[in-house]
Order: C-alpha cells, then structure tokens, then sequence
C-alpha cells in the first residue's frame, strides 16, 4: 500500500496506486498540510523525484516539510 | 567528544541548556561545555525565557550553570558564529547543539561541520505549534547522518541573514513564539543527543506539532549517495576555503 507522508502527517491508500503524485497532490494536499508547491522537494522510497513520478504499490512519498526556522 | 557547544541560548537552547548540565554532570561523557550567543535579552524576551533584560544570554546561563554542576567546565562565547570565528570555537570532536533563529547559521555551521572528521549536529528550530529537528552526523571522516541542508534549499539557500550581518539599526524579523513548542523542540534535541551518546544515529530528522501532540522520526536511507554527493559538492567548494583537517 501507497503511503504519503508530510511533516507529522501520513495516509496509506490502494486508491493511490498508479496514479502520479500531482493527481495525488489535488485530493490529499489539505490532509497532509502540504507547503507553498513552489519549493516543494518530493522524495520517493528516499530517492529525490517530482509530481510527474507515477505512484507504485509499495512506494513511500514524502513531501519534505521546511525546517522551522525560530529558536 | 571532546565538547557539547551550544548554539543559540533562546527558547530552545535556554531550554537544553539546564537538563543538559544536568545529565552530564552525572555521566562521564563530556565534561566541556561552550554556550555561544551574542544576543542580549530584551524585554520581550521574558515571557519565554528568564533573565534581567540587556544581560547576554550565554554569559546569563553560564552563570547559572557553573555554580550547579561542579564537575562541567562551562565556558562562553559573548559573539554570534560567524565565518572568521567558527573554526575557534567549533573545533574537531565536537557535539554541536544548533538553537539558532536564522537558517543562514544553520547552513555556516553545517558547512563547517561537513569539513570536521568527527562531529555531531543537532538542530532544531519552530515555528509557532511546529518544528523539526534534524541531525548530521561524521565518525573518523565518515558521514553517517546526511547535512541538515540536503532536501532544505530553504536552508541551502537561505533568504534570511546571519546577526552578523545585519547593520547596526537592523534586527533579524521577529515573530511571536510559543514556549511549550520551544520545549517540545529542545526535546526532541536532548532524546536525540541521547542516542548520539549511546552510539546510535538512527533519525535523520525528526517533526513534531504540538497541536497533535505528536512527532514524527525518519531514517532517509540513501544516506550514503547523498554523502558522497555532498564530499564533491564540499570538495569543489573548498578548492577556495582553507580547510582543518
């Protein structure tokens, strides 16, 4: 199963299976608390990639959140 | 390790600083520790952190420190890093905990640090309800933990600047901050440190929110690609830096 993650957040779903991570992005983008799209870094299994990668079955996609910047 | 220097003594660093000593002081770890800022509490200051306003920060928790913890030599540096200073104070065999407001130090020190044999960075920095903390780790020349740069261009490219360089009217951008979150970032900071002392680097990086109350540890496992991308990003780099080896 398909599992996206962002910051804290994951959801793991078949529904996402062949389908590219900017399909992915409309319906889950809310859920996850995605960043501003424009300086988005996507990594699948790890691996830097981008929204046109088409998901696979056992895929982990995260959409790496910017690191907070006070102290 | 020869010594633990803190970076940044605000929210997040005031908030290590303390059970740090403390741990320290009872284990036979490390018994240096260096406290770094060259900020002085302002009055705004109070309702996170506790201090007479105009004092620096790293002399004010030094004074606090070294009556309390005997067997720690606490040392400070009244400065903010920066470039011509970071070699002094940033030496080999270092743990470096990085509570910095800007990203432009994040990246100066983890730079520096790329170029150290041993080393370890901690660092960790919020926004409001949320932060993350990532660690870069080297053993004998080798990276373990990828730099804290990889997969941020906000901090490879930062648009903010270092204290430093700011003119003598200007000030970095302040906006409001939340106690517990510093907390929960300083945290997150010590269960890492932690492990780093028992021999095991195993996150990356880790989030939290404290509106879910929850946080989040990754392992990125293509750490030594990345490793060796960065040995020749650093490596073309330093063919103009005088580097300590």
């Amino acid at each position: 199963m398909a599992k996206l993650i962002c910051g804290i957040n994951e959801i793991s779903n078949d529904m996402f299976n062949g389908k590219t991570i900017e399909d992915v992005i409309a319906s889950t983008g809310q859920l996850l608390n995605l960043p501003d799209r424009s300086n988005l870094v996507i990594l699948v299994n790890d691996e830097e990639s981008d929204a046109g990668h088409v998901i696979a079955a056992d895929d982990e996609v995260e959409f790496v959140k910017a690191a907070g910047e006070k102290g | 390790m020869d010594a633990l220097v803190i970076i940044g003594l605000g929210g997040i660093g005031g908030a290590i600083a303390e059970p740090l000593c403390r741990y320290l002081d009872h284990t036979a770890y490390i018994k240096q520790v260096k406290l770094i800022d060259g900020d002085r509490y302002e009055a705004r200051n109070s309702e996170r952190q506790q201090a007479a306003t105009g004092q620096n920060k790293a002399e004010a928790w030094a004074k606090r420190l070294s009556g309390s913890f005997r067997s720690l030599t606490v040392s400070t540096v009244a400065s903010f890093i920066t470039p011509d200073n970071i070699r002094l104070y940033l030496p080999d065999n270092s743990i470096v905990m990085l509570g910095v407001d800007n990203h432009a130090t994040r990246k100066l020190v983890q730079e520096h640090c790329s170029r150290l044999r041993n080393v370890v960075l901690i660092s960790g920095g919020n926004d409001y309800y949320d932060g993350n903390v990532q660690v870069f780790a080297k053993k004998n020349g080798r990276v373990l933990l990828q730099p804290i740069t990889c997969f941020h261009p906000e901090i490879e490219s930062p648009s903010d600047r270092r204290p430093d360089e700011l003119g003598c009217d200007e000030e970095l951008p302040s906006s409001p901050q939340l106690l517990f979150t510093n907390f929960m970032a300083a945290s997150l900071m010590l269960n890492e440190l932690y492990l780093v002392l028992q021999d095991q680097f195993q996150h990356s990086e880790v989030y939290f929110d404290i509106r879910a109350n929850a946080a989040r540890s990754l392992t990125r496992t293509n750490k030594l690609t990345l490793s060796t991308k960065e040995a020749q990003r650093l490596k073309q780099r330093s063919s103009s830096i005088r580097v300590d080896e």
